[in-house]
């Protein structure tokens, strides 16, 4: 189905200047890390599905607004995680998110670093997928998260700790 | 396996989100969903919604509880409200004649208002401050500030208000109107309003505890009674009174009380001397029928028991007298339902406090915050019924209160306008 096909049931002209065939390319490439970074920060498959399509939706509005795609989706995943996070504590009323088991691992250090995982705040889960699975420096770190390069240090650093103490390496 | 942590937890998070089966939606999708635009009314009716209920906030209170709920006869409610920080002050709202008057609260800062002198209206429900008391009273601790003691007329339509500080007049707050007269006082010092007289026309007060008067309110003069009160009470026909000076002796403790008669000040009566520690009970210690006089013993607090027991006010009288009430907190007469059916109140310093006949069943009780010197508007208690007065209503919001809202409802309309005429712009623009 192209664009042209759809049925628009507004007044509100969709936002112009937006190549699709750049959407479709960084929709592509980047679609899945992003799911996957919303899941680790939210520990729900369903919810991360969620929030990353909410965050392309979101580009696609905005149209020639957003100028760096990537790492405005990335803020925009990351900050409508925590969101989420915030939501389901205030509902459940308890203080960790279990995430929803996707596979099981046999290897022991997965299931620790799963475990630990889940006792850091959303925003320090972020910090770690992104320099561990997307091997970004912390200047784009810190652009996702909205914050100063010297707060992601402090973020990562306490993060790890946190881990490395449940590795039994400190 | 590495033993570099850092490769562990790398190789970890990454076998943790590869795990992870993502099946893109077609991107389509996606371009439908985004052309289907939040409705731009949304944030307006957003707004709308909050100010809306901002104004309800604001308008409620004001619409709903004034006027009064129109009542039938005089009220004594079952529950007293607690203590808040919004009840209006006499002066600006002023509810016409009270039932009850009291103080509850803790001391505090004066500008808080976390101890107030307050009336309840005849109906049962109104709530008033006696902001004259706050403006009388004075700073007892570092930082707090006490009202100043005040006595409610026996007809509820005035409020006597002495000072704590050094004053030279005694003050009179009319509940219907909120407007305030001084009367200029014998002496100065800090006043402490005594007992009006039945009629309302006469104001027993003491000034410095040196000197005590009978103040006429019809022509602002005061006589002195022969020796300082600390307490007294008009007899019914309201020419005799009788108080009560302080110890004779160091010694001997005992103070004597005495019924003078108003008019020549001279002492008509001494009465049996009363024991350590017993006070005339209040102004509304005299009987209706003018047999007894009601004396309340609380020397012993905490210790030993609490009482009101009655004197015969005629030596010669050798009828036995209604028993004694006892209790174990500490009690005060409030006033006479009947000439034989004496209200009292009970209660710790910080406890639950209670509103009694002699029975000691509780006809009103407050819960929840201190209250103490609670006082009735004695003419009207042989007619009040016992019964539940509602909500309370505490009058309009203060003013500094009033602003705030008025603040945050024009930064909500301010910020809802802003998102709208920007959303506005945008779609003309494009």
């Amino acid at each position: 189905m192209r664009l042209q096909d759809v049925t628009v049931v507004t007044d509100d002209p969709a936002p112009e200047g937006l190549d699709q065939d750049a959407f479709r390319e960084v929709y592509a490439a980047h679609y899945p890390a992003l799911v996957r970074l919303a899941y680790l920060t939210t520990g729900s498959l369903a919810a991360a599905e969620d929030v990353a399509q909410e965050a392309f939706i979101e580009w696609l509005r905005r149209g020639e607004q957003v100028r760096e795609p990537v790492p405005f989706l990335r803020r925009a995943v990351v900050s409508r995680c925590t969101s989420w996070v915030r939501r389901r504590r205030l509902e459940r009323r308890h203080a960790t998110v279990s995430p929803e088991p996707v596979a099981r691992h046999p290897d022991g250090d997965t299931e620790v670093v799963r475990a630990a995982l889940q006792k850091l705040t959303p925003r320090q889960r972020a910090a770690v997928f992104m320099r561990f699975y997307l091997d970004l420096p912390e200047t784009q770190i810190a652009a996702a998260l909205g914050c100063r390069p010297g707060t992601v240090k402090s973020l990562l650093h306490r993060a790890l700790t946190a881990i490395k103490e449940d590795l039994d390496v400190v | 396996m590495s033993s570099d942590p850092q490769a562990r937890i790398g190789a970890a998070v990454r076998s943790l989100a590869d795990a992870v089966h993502v099946d893109p939606p077609d991107p389509a999708e996606l371009m439908a969903r985004a052309s289907k635009a939040p409705s731009r009314w949304r944030p307006l009716l957003s707004a709308a919604g909050v100010l809306g209920v901002l104004a309800a906030a604001a308008l409620g209170p004001g619409l709903l509880a004034q006027p009064a709920a129109p009542t039938d006869g005089t009220v004594l409610p079952t529950r007293l409200a607690g203590l808040s920080l919004l009840t209006a002050p006499v002066s600006g709202a002023p509810a016409g004649p009270a039932l009850l008057a009291y103080v509850q609260g803790t001391n505090g800062p004066r500008w808080l208002h976390t101890l107030q002198t307050v009336v309840v209206g005849v109906d049962g429900h109104t709530y008033r401050r006696v902001d004259e008391a706050e403006r009388r009273g004075g700073p007892v601790e570092l930082g707090t500030w006490q009202d100043a003691p005040v006595l409610l007329a026996p007809d509820g339509t005035r409020v006597a208000v002495g000072s704590l500080g050094s004053a030279a007049d005694v003050a009179v707050v009319d509940l219907r109107t909120g407007r305030t007269s001084a009367h200029r006082s014998r002496g100065t010092g800090a006043v402490r309003p005594l007992a009006w007289s039945p009629d309302g026309t006469r104001l027993a007060y003491t000034v410095g505890d040196t000197e005590s008067s009978v103040l006429d309110l019809r022509t602002g003069l005061s006589t002195p009674l022969a020796s300082p009160a600390t307490a007294a009470a008009f007899s019914p026909d309201g020419r005799r009174l009788a108080v009560q000076g302080a110890p004779d002796t160091e010694v001997e403790p005992r103070r004597a009380i005495r019924i003078v008669d108003v008019a020549g000040g001279g002492a008509v009566t001494e009465l049996a001397a009363a024991g350590f520690g017993v006070l005339i009970a209040g102004q509304a210690a005299w009987s209706p029928d003018g047999r007894w006089l009601a004396v309340a013993d609380n020397a012993g607090v905490g210790k030993l028991d609490c009482a009101v027991s009655f004197l015969p006010t005629d030596p010669a009288d050798r009828t036995p007298p209604p028993a004694p009430i006892v209790t174990t907190d500490q009690i005060a007469l409030v006033g006479w339902a009947a000439p034989d059916r004496p209200l009292v109140t009970q209660g710790s310093a910080t406890e639950r406090r209670t509103l009694s006949g002699p029975d000691l069943r509780p006809l009103t009780t407050v819960d929840g915050s201190t209250t103490y010197d609670l006082q009735a508007a004695t003419a009207l208690l042989p007619a009040a019924r016992v019964a539940p007065a509602g909500d309370p209503d505490r009058g309009p919001w203060p003013v500094w209160l009033s602003l705030a809202v008025a603040a945050a409802a024009a930064t909500v309309a301010g910020l809802g306008w802003l998102l709208w005429s920007r959303r506005r712009r945008r779609a003309r623009r494009s």
